[in-house]
């Protein structure tokens, strides 16, 4: 025999888990908390959300990086830096 | 011509990314996110991080230490260390018969015809030689 310590919100039984079981994927989604099953007050599972996983894109992470920098530390190239790149360094080409 | 080929990136994509001032500062934006979904990979050479660098510290940007790092921290950018001089290269034909070219453009058009690579640029002069040569072949 052995106890666990969980919060009495998230312990159900699995009679009310079967017929509500809509109910507490939306639950389990919102709040991204475990719920306990038990089944004649004994633990028979988990109900798990699954936690997003949000996978950031390189480009969008050089992105916001760049983004970042440019709140910390902007530059003030003037509009036509880019193209004068050459002229800058070596003089008129 | 290979779809999915790496781009080489010049020094004229990347400081009109880092400038929102610059007239070409969305353009750029868009032409990354163009790149994101083609899903291809930037190349840049550390010729090209050299001009980037000078030009932001010689300019005083502040806070060009951390550009800086972005160009070579291998998060967006594939850095190419190799660069060997030769009087025989194609980029020093090119800088001694094409007025408006200068040597790291040179540089860089060479290495994307070696290395069947796309040229990403807003010099307009470098890329009408990189079109024309790149037809050539």
């Amino acid at each position: 025999m052995y106890f666990m310590i969980v919060h009495m919100n998230n312990i159900i039984n699995i009679s009310d888990f079967r017929s509500k079981i809509f109910d507490y994927i939306e639950i389990a989604g919102k709040n991204g908390k475990q719920i306990a099953i038990t089944k004649d007050k004994e633990l028979v599972g988990w109900f798990v959300p699954k936690k997003k996983t949000e996978k950031i894109d390189k480009f969008d992470k050089f992105l916001s990086d760049i983004e970042n920098l440019q709140k910390k530390y902007p530059i003030k190239g003037g509009k036509n830096l880019s193209q004068n790149i050459d002229k800058i360094l070596y003089g008129k080409k | 011509m290979a779809k999915n080929r790496r781009y080489l990136i010049d020094s004229s994509v990347v400081m009109a990314l880092f400038n929102e001032d610059d007239r070409q500062y969305k353009k750029a934006i868009e032409v990354f996110k163009r790149i994101k979904k083609e899903k291809r990979e930037i190349k840049i050479s550390c010729i090209t991080v050299m001009e980037l660098v000078s030009l932001m510290k010689y300019k005083k940007f502040e806070g060009w230490q951390k550009y800086g790092e972005k160009l070579v921290d291998g998060s967006m950018f594939i850095l190419d260390n190799a660069y060997i001089f030769d009087p025989n290269d194609l980029s020093w034909d090119l800088v001694m018969k094409k007025e408006k070219i200068g040597m790291v453009d040179a540089i860089e058009i060479e290495h994307c015809l070696q290395n069947d690579e796309e040229l990403l640029s807003f010099d307009k002069a470098q890329n009408k030689v990189w079109k024309e040569l790149e037809a050539r072949n």
